[in-house]
């Protein structure tokens, strides 16, 4: 079966709802990352009424940073007091946000988080096709997170002092069997080449990035999966191919949409 | 896409591991015998603490001149194996690993090669003096972000090996190196590589330390996996590394095993507890029995996550028994009480430790269980037992925070 995106979302924090309403009981003690993971995931799932096994629905959550300024938090804790938190500690785990999505949306298929400099969005959409081909899942959600840290800040504005502040954000897809859906963009092929880089090109992010016939300008570790997101949902190409060059490696997705 | 159909099995042609129990695979599987129980303070050359909890550690340098020599030998720069704890430990499981393979880097330099690794600390900024200097603003030398940036442990390998193919690495908690095993065994499977470099590694970090003290998971003495006085887990540190190849490519080799089968599941449950009844560690373990094509009565040994604490070892107890293991059948044993909990390697020593029992088809108990908790599973083997196994095929299994389970089947070639 052929992996179809049926739906997909990107959250900007500064403009969106974070977290929904109706969440906010549920996630009033999570951090940013997993309030932006959720909020992503309500925006595909919110009333939600499939007829798939809640164990053949899986995630993929990929990230460059995860919750770095949680992890930061803790130690703070830690040198100040002698002490951590039970909830802060719980959530500077890389796959906390991924708990807290299957608990609420019930997800019981296979989950994995992803951590990468490169393309962690597109390595999970890899892992995820991967799932949808050889039918292991009927659908899976494929996300991106990033909330960064001030010291990460600091780091980049160093190295490159006039460039524009990584905007926190995430970036969700709904992933299906092509068989069970008519409408959506189907993943015709994807390759990622990742090579080792100097650690300065995670944070410079150098990169030819093109999307069809635009040259993409951000370079955000978010960027590629964001702008990918907001170019399908503006302008619905009938094919779509996004390359990409960097010193850390090449990628390139190629995809079209389904009747 | 660039993903086909091949279903063999992915044969183990190299395995490595070190952790608090030994340096290498044998010296571990001689402690598991002589329950040689490697449990002590937290040394100076880690971290200081005001808390008492006993913890599993490696040997100051985590790096062993050993894989220090190999990869020297083979032209790596020695300014490419100054790296983090978690990195080091990676490279002397790797070492031992590619040994056994038969491989030298530059077998592995015209070939796809995949690298697939767990870790939980291995993805995080550890650099205290750094971070503390930065929020004093004391504006510190920016070298040690840049080591992060190079730190990430697969593409790390990728660059000390010099080789070129898929790169992952997993932080999916105290999971991780067993879902990375599961899915590098995949990328074989879909044909993305030739070989994979998988498993899972971890440092001791003082966050870890604290935060499992904080959620009062941290045992004060040696822990007790499935006893009814078992008051918690102690933390450890350590790297497993696996070699798998696909089944055509190794006919040449001496094969250890196969990874039979793989599965992934989600209790959706609670952040941090397990399903009292292991409802995902039941589902990631029918998963894994399915692509094995194997059924329970199959099963000869079961390598288990063990922790010693209550929720876990009651959930994985239940997850058992609720798809028909018993004490008849196959023995459960945990191995933690000599590795400690090392958090992203537990699932690739535990898988290593599996094999390994298999091959030589007997398995001993779980060393701190003297009587088993009679609400537990009755098929824990305990302390001093020593059990011959019925067959080739077994279970490596974890459970992790966010409520991750995996499962590996696998079988063992007879040594």
């Amino acid at each position: 079966m052929k992996p179809v995106i049926t739906k997909n979302i990107s959250v900007d924090p500064t403009h969106d709802e974070v977290p929904p309403a109706a969440l906010g009981r549920k996630l009033r003690r999570a951090d940013d990352f997993i309030k932006i993971a959720v909020t992503a995931c309500d925006g595909l799932l919110h009333g939600d009424n499939t007829d798939i096994d809640a164990t053949e629905t899986g995630l993929f959550l990929g990230t460059a940073f995860g919750p770095m300024e949680t992890n930061f938090e803790v130690l703070d804790l830690i040198l100040e007091e002698g002490r951590s938190s039970p909830f802060l500690f719980s959530h500077s785990v890389f796959n906390a946000a991924a708990g807290y999505i299957a608990e609420i949306y019930n997800i019981k298929g296979c989950g994995q988080t992803i951590t990468d400099f490169s393309w962690p969005f597109l390595l999970s959409l890899r892992e995820g096709c991967s799932a949808i081909n050889a039918g292991r899942l009927q659908r899976c959600l494929i996300l991106q997170v990033e909330t960064y840290s001030p010291l990460l800040e600091d780091s980049r504005q160093d190295l490159n002092p006039h460039s524009p502040a990584w905007p926190m954000g995430g970036v969700a897809w709904l992933l299906e069997r092509s068989d069970r859906v008519s409408k959506g963009y189907q993943v015709d092929s994807l390759d990622i080449n990742s090579r080792p880089a100097a650690p300065e090109a995670y944070l410079s992010r150098v990169a030819e990035n093109r999307l069809n016939d635009i040259q993409l300008l951000a370079n955000d570790p978010l960027s590629s999966a964001r702008e990918l997101t907001r170019y399908i949902e503006k302008n619905e190409p009938q094919k779509l191919e996004f390359c990409s060059n960097a010193d850390y490696g090449t990628a390139k997705l190629l995809l079209h949409k389904t009747l | 896409m660039s993903i086909s159909a091949q279903k063999n099995s992915p044969i183990i042609t190299g395995t490595g591991c070190i952790c608090a129990a030994g340096q290498n695979t044998a010296a571990v599987t001689t402690s598991l015998h002589a329950a040689t129980v490697n449990c002590a303070p937290i040394p100076d050359y880690l971290f200081s603490s005001d808390l008492t909890f006993p913890a599993f550690t490696v040997q100051q340098e985590a790096l062993t001149r050993e894989a220090y020599n190999f990869f020297l030998e083979q032209g790596v720069d020695p300014s490419a194996l100054v790296c983090n704890r978690t990195l080091q430990l990676t490279l002397t499981a790797l070492t031992e690993a590619l040994q056994q393979a038969g491989y030298h880097l530059s077998d592995l330099r015209n070939r796809r090669v995949g690298i697939a690794l767990g870790t939980t600390v291995g993805c995080t900024f550890n650099n205290e003096d750094y971070y503390i200097a930065w929020k004093k603003d004391q504006k510190p030398d920016i070298d040690p972000v840049f080591h992060y940036l190079d730190s990430n442990p697969a593409l790390r390998l990728q660059k000390i090996m010099d080789v070129e193919g898929p790169c992952l690495v997993i932080t999916n908690a105290c999971a991780s190196g067993t879902d990375a095993i599961g899915v590098g065994s995949r990328w074989l499977q879909d044909d993305l590589c030739d070989i994979v470099i998988t498993g899972g590694a971890d440092e001791l970090s003082r966050i870890a330390y604290h935060g499992f003290a904080g959620l009062m998971l941290t045992a004060n003495t040696p822990c007790r996996p499935f006893s009814a006085d078992r008051e918690g887990l102690n933390l450890g540190e350590g790297a497993g590394v696996l070699i798998l190849e696909k089944q055509y490519e190794s006919k040449k080799k001496k094969a250890l095993g196969s990874v039979r089968g793989y599965g992934s599941a989600g209790d959706a449950h609670h952040p941090t507890a397990p399903h009292p009844e292991g409802r995902g560690m039941q589902q990631a373990l029918a998963v894994a029995l399915g692509e094995a094509k194997t059924t329970v009565e199959d099963i000869a040994y079961i390598n288990s996550h063990g922790t010693g604490t209550p929720s876990n070892d009651r959930a994985e107890s239940a997850a058992l028994a609720g798809l028909g293991f018993t004490a008849d059948n196959c023995p459960v044993v945990s191995t933690k009480g000599v590795t400690g909990h090392t958090l992203g390697a537990a699932g690739a020593i535990e898988a290593i430790l599996t094999l390994e029992a298999l091959r030589q088809g007997s398995t001993m108990g779980t060393i701190g269980c003297k009587a088993v908790d009679p609400q537990l599973h009755p098929a824990v083997l305990i302390e001093r037992e020593e059990r011959p196994l019925n067959g080739k095929v077994g279970i490596s299994q974890s459970l992790a925070f966010g409520g991750g389970n995996a499962a590996l089947v696998l079988e063992g070639y007879p040594a």
